[in-house]
């Protein structure tokens, strides 16, 4: 849609005021004509950080589907709009060149990683938790004498990632419970 | 909260770069500048007051977000008002004064000056100018002369009112201190705060983030902002519930009791362009409306 200048000072809803100023002659060309510049578009929402157990607010600024801001909530009681150095750069979850985008494979004994797919190495993270847990696992203990029921192996361990939320905590702690896995840590304890 | 405290030297300082990036603004800035003189010159003489709330009314009143200054509340001396009319209209008269030649009659009846004060005081809510238009100048001209030249009145009752209230979050889009509507909004740059400054009486007050001042619409799917390529910190937030805007400046460096925002929105006009372009209306009033 092109504005006129009249245009302008009737749909900006600049009001009567910028309207009165042009009746009485001041130049208000500069509203309508102003500088024409490339304008963008960004979304702001909000989040919490993963990094511990505080839960600081956070508002992320997204601009064609990538992350262009980060800040802290001032709405937030928690942290009134302030982050630490670590909040701060949970920017770099989303953007990080250092990220790596493909799976890296090492075979026992090699020196060189190699790429694989995610069709390689499911189902080979599958196997290994597999035999390793059938190969270790506990079906009963002797406790005080006496055979009871653990259903456990202690041969594996699972570290939960700081940059996780809290669904996502609960279902891998879900997931590894379901296994046996006993030895269970998380860094973020949010 | 702390309140803006400008003077003629920062609007002088403002107005030069605002100037350097838009020619075009010289002939409004400068009368922005001879009008905020005249109102600090001769809103010197509007007599000192006590404040019509106690502690406690202020807190209620916020609380049930009725205006801490109700028109019937506004002590407005007419001799004062009638001087300031008298040279801000000098000053409106710029290069054509026919618009205004009603004005000198005006002002030579009391009683026509106190019945406008009146009919500007309830009709501002209703953003219709009909009760100025018996008068002889043009309603639209006359409204904004009015609302230049009762501003000072509200600056001296709001200065008193807002040291006494808490204002830090007061989750609307009109003035707690006199119900108009803001002139735009800032960032706080020490915690992102963000705090409209209303476009009559001054008054600074923060307003949740994540929020369409407006329609207090917290959908954040409907929420966004514009900017020019390159300048973050000049933006119109966008609400698609309602399709009105705000324009916000980030703090940029600039102390925030020094901003000048009836400046910086004069100046910002690229965005609401943009934003006009976009079918969205201006929530908010300019420094002479």
């Amino acid at each position: 849609m092109e504005l006129t200048r009249r245009g302008f000072l009737k749909a900006s809803g600049a009001g009567i005021g910028v309207a009165a100023l042009a009746q009485l002659g001041f130049p208000t060309a500069a509203f309508a004509d102003g500088e024409k510049l490339r304008i963008q578009q960004a979304i702001e929402t909000t989040t919490v950080c993963p990094f511990c157990s505080v839960g600081c607010s956070a508002i992320v600024s997204v601009m064609d589907g990538k992350v262009v801001g980060l800040e802290g909530l001032p709405d937030s009681p928690i942290n009134r709009g302030t982050l630490c150095s670590k909040g701060q750069s949970i920017f770099q979850i989303a953007n990080n060149d250092m990220r790596l985008e493909k799976i890296r494979y090492r075979a026992p004994g090699a020196t060189e990683w190699k790429d694989k797919t995610w069709e390689d190495a499911i189902p080979a993270i599958a196997r290994l938790i597999k035999d390793t847990r059938d190969a270790n696992f506990k079906a009963t203990e002797e406790v005080n004498g006496q055979q009871v029921t653990v259903n456990r192996t202690e041969a594996i361990a699972q570290l939960g990632g700081a940059a996780l939320d809290n669904e996502e905590c609960y279902l891998e702690s879900k997931f590894a419970r379901s296994l046996g896995l006993v030895y269970i840590e998380h860094q973020a304890r949010i | 909260m702390k309140q803006r405290k400008i003077n003629k030297a920062i609007i002088g300082r403002r107005a030069k770069e605002y100037l350097e990036s838009n020619r075009g603004l010289k002939g409004v800035l400068k009368l922005y500048r001879d009008v905020f003189s005249i109102q600090k010159k001769i809103g010197q003489k509007i007599p000192d007051q006590l404040p019509h709330l106690k502690g406690g009314e202020i807190s209620f009143r916020i609380e049930e977000g009725r205006r801490l200054i109700e028109p019937d509340e506004l002590e407005v001396n007419t001799a004062v008002l009638r001087e300031m009319m008298k040279e801000l209209g000098e000053v409106l008269k710029g290069e054509d004064s026919k618009p205004l030649e009603k004005l000198e009659d005006i002002l030579a009846d009391d009683e026509e000056v106190r019945r406008l004060t009146e009919a500007f005081l309830e009709e501002r809510d209703g953003d219709d100018t009909h009760g100025m238009a018996e008068s002889g100048i043009e309603p639209e001209i006359l409204y904004m002369l009015m609302h230049i030249a009762i501003a000072p009145f509200f600056w001296k009752q709001a200065s008193t009112l807002s040291k006494k209230a808490d204002l830090g979050q007061v989750p609307q889009g009109t003035c707690p201190v006199c119900g108009e509507l803001p002139i735009m909004g800032f960032l706080r740059e020490e915690d992102g705060l963000r705090i409209l400054e209303c476009s009559l009486c001054g008054t600074r007050w923060g307003i949740p983030r994540m929020m369409c001042p407006f329609c207090r619409t917290t959908d954040q799917k409907k929420l966004s902002y514009i900017f020019a390529e390159g300048d973050q910190s000049r933006r119109a937030y966008l609400c698609e519930a309602c399709k009105r805007y705000i324009k916000i400046r980030t703090g940029g460096g600039q102390g925030i009791e020094e901003m000048v925002l009836p400046l910086e929105d004069l100046a910002t006009v690229h965005l609401d362009n943009a934003a006009a372009e976009r079918g969205y209306e201006r929530g908010c009033r300019t420094v002479f409306s």
